[in-house]
């Protein structure tokens, strides 16, 4: 009786250890990807300048002395410069390209679509080089345009996709519709057009927004004397690491979060 | 005095080495309903977008209401498309959708609401102008492309296989409604199809289309009994084919000969004896009663019953003639005494109701 017993709760035991051993390795993976992340964040907070757990006490004195710092407030323009006009040109041309290709049939298409990706398979390092001997081979002085550029060439291929996968969906007879119900071209694309794409050329927006914030190696080549949010942390990180730095990378990390779930979502919903 | 709608004159169309569109020449009346009837690839929606403008005619021209449009980009064309599926603005409400022609002619917000209720009235959707297009049945969402189309009072309607992708029963019901709809707005309705019934049901005239030219235009009935080709007779309604080549001429009595030997008769003109050619004859003209008993047709051949599929309202027999080939023939519940599986039989049927044409190059049917 007794041994019968046992040996039930073995094999329970031996099977409940089964059916956990799955979650178990998930937290694991998650943990791996996550926890620098949340030791950044941690740091960040602690009163302690050296970066040691357990953490000390709770601050918000890093943040101030990274706000405060002279070349954060000319960093975090240049940063937002570089985001908004790289969108906006990845965004002009990502869109045009994705109507344009609609009208090219089968194995062109394919071509065309594919050759467009192809440069976020580059790395990051070649592009920036690339461009900057580009840039100056055609003697345009490095700056802020230089990195906006190579930016847009960054986000290019993700803002493409993203308006390749709504054009799928997108009926282009409505568009036929309207001009045959007496609307211009013009009127059709503002009436028609625009709103039934307006989410998703936002949500592409948002993407490119998101690339180039935390872009360093492409900047770095090209960007010359001025100072980004990731050229700032790279400079500070010569000198050290203090929790200032963990700071910055935490401001950089939350508006990230929050940048590409709003584009998931505006890209992701299905629209009727 | 009928007053012109459509007049298209000499209108062809090259898409690079592929000719669309042979020198087409159509007249449309005022308030009629004409079908361009015809396979997939006949051209049929080709010169629907031509009228529309939606496509430029490589040579040739479009009259509406007398003024040449030859040349009018589509949203200047007082014509409205009602679209294959529908087409409707997935961003805008029922009523908006309606509304979208008379808001671009700036009409005030009063006058555009009286509009759109009246459209809901005419296509039996009161009540739902504040429904999204995706919250529409298919048949729904039809009605609405039909009200948005009809709401500017276009000169001309077009319809480009607005019921296909509707199922069997609604579609029977909507082309009735639309039929009403047309006569009680007097409207021009060009409708394309590749689905004879439909095109039977409702037009006032049918062009059926075939490869890029009109090969017939008429009345329903008058394709139907008296099709002018091969190509007519067997696009529209159902038909039995025979090839063979003519053996003897009387007026326009045709003899042909059949491969098996067997002799039959039908109507054809300018035809030579010795002549490959095909006869036409319906199935429900076709006479057949049992082997012994001698009817006053004149055309006649023997066969024997190789199935009877009762229909409902009439029964179809397959008959083999001889060398493996079967003849459809629809009878009435009265004429079916004594005929079985297996029966022997004579099949007859009057002159005029057999149509002989030269056999058309390139077809080959059975």
């Amino acid at each position: 009786m007794v041994t019968s017993l046992m040996l039930i709760s073995k094999r329970q035991l031996r099977r409940s250890l089964r059916n956990l051993s799955p979650a178990i390795f998930v937290g694991v993976v998650l943990s791996y990807l996550f926890a620098p992340v949340i030791v950044t964040v941690l740091f960040s907070f602690t009163s302690s300048p050296r970066l040691s757990l357990p953490i000390e006490g709770f601050t918000f004195q890093w943040y101030e002395s990274a706000f405060s710092n002279p070349l954060f407030v000319d960093a975090m323009r240049n940063t937002l410069i570089l985001a908004l006009t790289s969108a906006i040109i990845a965004v002009l041309l990502g869109t045009s390209f994705a109507f344009g290709i609609t009208s090219i049939k089968g194995r062109r298409r394919k071509i065309a679509l594919t050759a467009s990706l192809l440069p976020a398979a580059i790395p990051a390092l070649v592009l920036g080089i690339s461009l900057a001997v580009f840039f100056s081979g055609i003697g345009s002085s490095q700056g802020l345009l230089n990195a906006a550029i190579g930016h847009a060439v960054l986000s290019l291929p993700f803002v493409i996709l993203t308006m390749n996968a709504r054009l799928e969906t997108f009926d282009f007879t409505t568009l036929e519709a309207a001009r045959d119900l007496g609307a211009s071209p013009l009127q059709t694309f503002r009436d028609i057009t625009l709103p039934l794409i307006s989410t998703a050329v936002i949500g592409a927006g948002l993407l490119a927004i998101a690339l180039s914030l935390d872009e360093f190696v492409v900047t770095w080549f090209n960007i010359g004397n001025e100072m980004t949010i990731p050229v700032l942390i790279w400079g500070l990180l010569r000198r050290g690491i203090d929790p200032s730095i963990n700071a910055l990378a935490s401001v950089v990390l939350v508006s990230l979060i929050i940048i590409v779930t709003l584009s998931n979502r505006l890209t992701h919903r299905t629209e009727k | 005095m009928k007053q012109l709608g459509v007049e298209i004159t000499g209108v062809s169309k090259d898409f690079g080495t592929h000719t669309a569109l042979h020198d087409i020449n159509l007249s449309i009346n005022s308030g009629e309903f004409v079908s361009l009837l015809g396979p997939s690839g006949c051209g049929k929606t080709t010169l629907l977008r031509i009228i529309s403008g939606f496509e430029e005619a490589t040579s040739g021209s479009v009259q509406i209401h007398g003024v040449d449009v030859t040349n009018t980009p589509p949203h200047l064309r007082n014509t409205n498309i009602v679209f294959q599926r529908g087409a409707l603005f997935p961003h805008m409400n029922v009523a908006e959708n309606i509304g979208y022609s008379l808001k671009l002619r700036k009409l005030s917000k009063a006058q555009i609401a009286v509009r759109v209720e009246e459209m809901l009235v005419l296509v039996k959707l009161e009540g739902l102008g504040s429904r999204g297009p995706s919250e529409l049945s298919g048949g729904q969402v039809q009605r609405v492309a039909l009200a948005r189309a009809l709401a500017s009072e276009p000169s001309v309607l077009l319809l480009d296989e607005p019921l296909s992708a509707l199922d069997l029963k609604l579609r029977q019901h909507m082309q009735l409604e639309l039929r009403t709809i047309q006569r009680q707005l007097g409207a021009t309705f060009i409708y394309v199809t590749h689905d004879q019934t439909e095109a039977l049901v409702m037009s006032d005239r049918i062009a059926v289309m075939n490869e890029g030219c009109i090969v017939q235009m008429g009345s329903p009935r008058e394709i139907y009994a008296n099709p002018a080709s091969e190509f007519a007779s067997d696009f529209i309604g159902e038909t039995n084919l025979f090839h063979g080549t003519v053996a003897q001429i009387e007026d326009d009595s045709i003899h042909i000969k059949l491969g098996t030997g067997q002799l039959l008769v039908g109507r054809g003109t300018n035809l030579n004896i010795g002549q490959p050619v095909t006869l036409s004859v319906r199935p429900e003209t076709i006479r057949v009663t049992a082997a012994a008993s001698l009817a006053g047709s004149i055309s006649r051949i023997s066969g024997h019953i190789l199935d009877v599929i009762f229909l409902g309202s009439r029964t179809r027999l397959h008959i083999e003639i001889g060398e493996g080939k079967v003849v459809l023939a629809d009878l009435g519940e009265e004429e079916l005494i004594n005929l079985t599986v297996g029966s022997n039989v004579e099949l007859s049927w009057q002159i005029h109701q057999a149509h002989v044409w030269q056999l058309e190059s390139g077809e080959n049917q059975a």
